[in-house]
């Protein structure tokens, strides 16, 4: 065995991680020595977040693998890099006004983010499971804190409390899965995993041993928890309801996308060689949609129900979970594309509500409720024009990015023969639809009642709004909105990111 | 030598103590106690398929995991100081102010 040297280009390859590492802790530094609280480390922050989205960019063009094939370093890693990054600087801008009048430090914020960034980079570039356990933990270890940011308000402890101990429940069945994947293959590495799943002899002793299967149902156990997919999404809705409204954002968003883009990595492109054995590819592909099918359903029945803006809003990303499910179980390249393309919009769109949401808000958690929107359609024009279009996308209807998203996804699904599927996936959407405009409903045509009336004045005197409106918010949501529009009126944005990853 | 599979089973039975600690304990920190034990079975099995297999990666990632399982306690348990300054317990049944 060759010894192991880091070369130049290996360095290079992580550039994304190590700039969002390394401002992570000049921010933790910077708030240590600082007297009086600034808002500098949130510059830092976006400063470092971009400056990681150029180093991806600059590196999409390579190919192959670094640091002896454990970590991917392609166009796939280096997107979703980039997708990370804007989802680090959407959160931060959003975060501004809200964390100073919640009278949290954002030096712990920025770093925190940061750090969890880096594990959403690691769990996209790794090409051996030690990576993408480490990623995983960084990112959740990192997410547990920021659930409990407000360490004063009851409901902030226990959200981190609920996430802390699922979280590492499921950590446990993940890591079960990695050790058993270990067993069958002898290593852990995806590169050697997909080699002996192709030779035909050594995939159906892989096959056929419960072991594989037990390996992978393990897995997808853990990603399950992490992304929320039915039946392990029951954290969901207590954690994005009692942590801090932007932090949800940034969980149900970037977390969601760093955990699919591990599950993809797995399932997609280093089990892809399952399909050469039509028994187990369709036992694979029926076990991802029924788990994606029940997360819609589910997802969406439940949240006719929720009046808490923020409850609804975690129900419905279960059902989006779902969605992404589906693109995931085609077992092919052109599902993890799929997928990958609506993780892209959903990142907008998802972050561009919680954006609203956390505007509105007012202190100690106040002014959730759907009735609190009454009347804002008249009050905040904007505001409500801004929520319309995230809510119109998240239905997917045209022309907002939200629509291709579905389509590509549903195609995907369709094209590798789950039709089925497919169509009863059409009619989970078409149930989303009504909650989604109930809250359009209520921002246009109730007027509020007396007593909720609160929300909707803004600047009066007689009601503080915590969010309030700033530069920084309002540019995050019209970076959302736009990019919501761009990708619906010319989805060959999407279409052709997608293509540069797999090219032939 | 015993053979793989009762290494196996050990580490698969202190799993499932584990995960039966997690859904029917009702002490925070008990809880916690039950994943640890359940990561700590998985660092078994690892152990005995990189021996069985005459492979490090598993003695690797082990290490991995412990380093991993205590940043984990130091956030965990910080998580549960925090929750029983501002409400005097650490019963999970009790923390329900949000629907559960």
């Amino acid at each position: 065995m060759t010894g192991f040297t880091v070369s130049a280009r290996d360095i290079y390859g992580v550039m994304p991680l190590l700039i969002l590492a390394g401002t992570g802790l000049v921010v933790l530094l910077w708030d240590a020595f600082e007297k009086v609280p600034t808002r500098t480390p949130l510059f830092l922050t976006i400063l470092g977040a971009i400056a990681a989205g150029a180093a991806a960019i600059i590196n999409l063009g390579n190919t192959g693998r670094i640091f002896n094939g454990m970590i991917l370093n392609d166009a796939f890693a280096n997107y979703y890099a980039v997708l990370f990054s804007v989802g680090v600087v959407i959160a931060v801008l959003l975060a501004e006004r809200y964390l100073k009048e919640e009278e949290v430090l954002v030096g712990e914020f920025s770093g925190l983010t940061l750090f969890s960034a880096c594990g959403m980079v690691m769990l996209a570039s790794g090409n051996d499971l030690i990576i993408t356990f480490l990623g995983l933990e960084t990112m959740s270890i990192a997410f547990y804190v920021l659930a409990g940011l407000f360490r004063r308000r009851r409901e902030s402890n226990e959200a981190a409390l609920k996430y802390f101990l699922l979280g590492a429940f499921s950590t446990g069945f993940f890591l079960y899965g990695i050790a058993l994947m270990y067993g069958t293959f002898a290593s852990t590495n995806l590169d050697t995993i997909s080699k002996a799943l192709e030779n035909p002899t050594t995939a159906h002793a892989a096959l056929t041993s419960p072991m594989f299967w037990m390996a992978a149902g393990m897995l997808l156990v853990g990603f399950s928890f992490k992304v929320a997919a039915f039946p392990f999404h029951q954290w969901a809705p207590d954690v994005y309801e009692g942590a801090p409204t932007v932090v949800s954002g940034f969980f149900s968003t970037a977390g969601k996308a760093g955990a699919f883009a591990a599950l993809i990595l797995i399932f997609n492109i280093a089990l892809g060689p399952i399909a050469l054995d039509p028994g187990a590819f369709t036992k694979m592909q029926t076990l991802l949609a029924i788990l994606a099918l029940a997360s819609m359903f589910y997802g969406n029945i439940t949240a006719l129900s929720q009046m808490n803006i923020k409850r609804m809003l975690a129900y419905s990303s279960v059902a989006h979970a779902g969605y992404m499910l589906l693109g995931a179980a085609a077992l092919n390249k052109e599902g993890s594309t799929s997928v990958t393309i609506y993780l892209s919009v959903y990142t907008l769109m998802q972050m561009g509500a919680f954006g609203v949401v956390a505007l509105l808000e007012k202190e100690s958690g106040r002014g959730l409720e759907l009735n609190d929107y009454a009347g804002l359609g008249r009050r905040r024009p904007w505001l409500a024009f801004i929520m319309s279009i995230m809510m119109l996308s998240l239905t997917g209807i045209p022309p907002f990015g939200g629509f291709f998203a579905k389509y590509y996804v549903f195609a995907a699904a369709i094209r590798s023969g789950l039709t089925v599927y497919a169509v009863l996936g059409m009619i989970a959407t078409l149930i989303s639809v009504y909650f989604y405009l109930r809250v359009m409903v209520v921002m246009y045509f109730r007027e509020p009642e007396e007593g909720t009336a609160g929300i909707a004045v803004s600047g009066s005197g007689t009601v503080a709004v915590v969010g309030g409106d700033t530069i920084s918010a309002w540019t995050a949501l019209a970076l959302a909105a736009i990019g919501l529009l761009a990708t619906g009126l010319f989805p060959i944005i999407l279409t052709d990111v997608a293509k540069t990853f797999y090219a032939p | 030598m015993a053979p793989l599979s009762h290494y196996l089973a050990v580490s698969a039975i202190l799993f499932v103590i584990g995960t039966a600690g997690v859904l029917f304990r009702r002490n925070a920190i008990i809880v916690f106690m039950c994943v640890e034990l359940m990561l700590n079975a998985v660092n078994l099995t690892l152990i005995a398929f990189s021996q069985f297999l005459g492979d490090q990666t598993g003695q690797i990632l082990v290490f991995f995991v412990m380093t991993v399982a205590a940043a984990e306690a130091a956030v965990g348990l910080a998580i549960v100081i925090a929750l029983f300054r501002n409400r005097q317990t650490v019963d999970i049944a009790k923390v329900n102010i949000l629907k559960w």
